[in-house]
């Protein structure tokens, strides 16, 4: 019988990293109560071989033919949890280079609060790093494209207001009013589906 | 690029500090580091300080264009780019960095301190060693407030995953005279190793791990 459940959890286990491999463009939810029975699992069979392995102690005498494959499932049940965690995380940073320090909220909900806190983390680690380079600090958001000119035809995609660039001229963005623009100070826009490269 | 990095030097000149090297050899090592970090499959020595020189002299440069009234000349446009170019390898370089660091930052932070205590080139620059730690610890407090802190004490360590870089194959060219035989492994026959001659100009395909010290002493660059 618990063999069987064995099984059953590992597989779950694996459900956890297809999970993430099916979904490469979006982040589902954190699944905590899957993650919560792995835990669970790992916990019951290591119980299970530290009380024979108390009682092979006592001297009485025991089946240990088990003890091997139950830690083998819980090295395999672990590993899942571990990739989980990993993938999930590799996707969370690359929304700090996506959005910035400030995460959407349909992204937001998607998290657990670990999650969250790793993201400020991550994001005022990365915060700092640029700050101290250099005397001004770099952004290493802007420069992303190999630069082909200085100004870019953009698109306004939604009504975005008054913005003013580093020269100091103001433009309004209207929805679908062309604009050409230096290349650095739309980059952040253009990220943010705000703007799209017109030609 | 040829003739517009010229003339970034040029203008910079004047404003050459305490830096024994030129302008001219600082972009050029840059350039090198960058396309070496680019095509290398681990992180190498820092070249962080050539960074610093160079986000130096975008500011002066920087400071320069700000002060000249007449914005729509020529000159002004042409020196804009120029920045726009060196603000975006520097950029790229360092977030080349960033990203491999972060894929395993503890076992660049145990690489960083061993080429410490072997007297080798340092790996990491200062800031970036902030950088790694924090972020390591970032990335062991997410762990362990998700599954390995409920863990049974045996099974919380944090994995570190290894690459095997001996599989990792480059391309590189030879810059230097005398550089020397490196060898490689034999893969048919596990025991012993072939000798290849290193003649300047010349490309290969070669195991990373051989020439690797090679890079560093910057005698081959990766393609």
């Amino acid at each position: 019988m618990t063999e069987r459940e064995n099984g059953g959890i590992a597989d779950k286990a694996l459900q956890l990293v297809l999970e993430m491999k099916r979904n490469p463009d979006i982040l589902p939810p954190y699944n905590a109560e899957l993650v919560r029975s792995c835990l669970h699992k790992i916990d019951e069979l290591y119980k299970l071989n530290a009380d024979i392995v108390a009682e092979m102690r006592a001297g009485k005498q025991n089946d240990y033919s088990l003890l091997q494959p139950r830690i083998v499932a819980m090295y395999h049940i672990r590993r899942c949890l571990c990739a989980y965690i990993n993938a999930r995380k590799d996707r969370i940073r690359s929304f700090r280079w996506k959005y910035g320090g400030a995460l959407p909220s349909s992204i937001r909900n998607a998290l657990c609060e670990a999650e969250i806190e790793f993201f400020n983390e991550y994001s005022s680690t990365l915060a700092r790093f640029q700050g101290s380079l250099g005397d001004n600090g770099v952004n290493l958001l802007l420069h992303v494209e190999p630069p082909k000119s200085l100004f870019v035809q953009v698109r306004a995609l939604e009504n975005y207001g008054d913005f003013e660039t580093s020269d100091g001229t103001l433009v309004v963005l209207m929805k679908d009013s062309l604009h050409s623009l230096p290349r650095q100070d739309c980059e952040m826009l253009i990220r943010q589906g705000i703007l799209e490269i017109a030609n | 690029m040829e003739e517009s990095t010229s003339s970034f030097h040029e203008n910079l000149e004047d404003e050459e500090e305490e830096e024994f090297v030129t302008p001219d050899v600082v972009m050029k090592r840059m350039c090198e580091s960058w396309q070496n970090e680019l095509a290398s499959p681990c992180l190498l020595p820092s070249k962080m300080e050539l960074v610093e020189i160079l986000l130096d002299q975008i500011q002066g440069m920087e400071e320069n264009i700000g002060r000249q009234s007449d914005k729509v000349q020529l000159r002004i446009s042409v020196h804009r780019m120029e920045l726009q170019r060196v603000s975006y390898m520097t950029s790229d370089y360092i977030r080349c960095r960033l990203q491999k660091i972060e894929s395993n930052p503890r076992y660049y932070l145990n690489e960083h301190n061993r080429r410490i205590e072997e007297g080798q080139t340092e790996l990491l620059s200062e800031l970036e060693l902030k950088f790694a730690t924090e972020y390591a610890e970032a990335e062991a407090q997410l762990f362990g407030k998700t599954v390995l802190g409920f863990m049974p004490h045996a099974l919380q360590k944090m994995p570190v995953p290894v690459d095997d870089l001996n599989v990792e194959m480059v391309y590189a060219r030879v810059l230097e005279d005398d550089v020397g035989n490196v060898s490689i492994p034999d893969w048919t026959d596990p025991n012993s190793e072939v000798i290849i001659e290193l003649e300047k100009d010349t490309v290969h395909l070669i195991p990373f791990t051989s020439i690797r010290h090679l890079v560093e002493e910057g005698k081959m660059i990766l393609l």
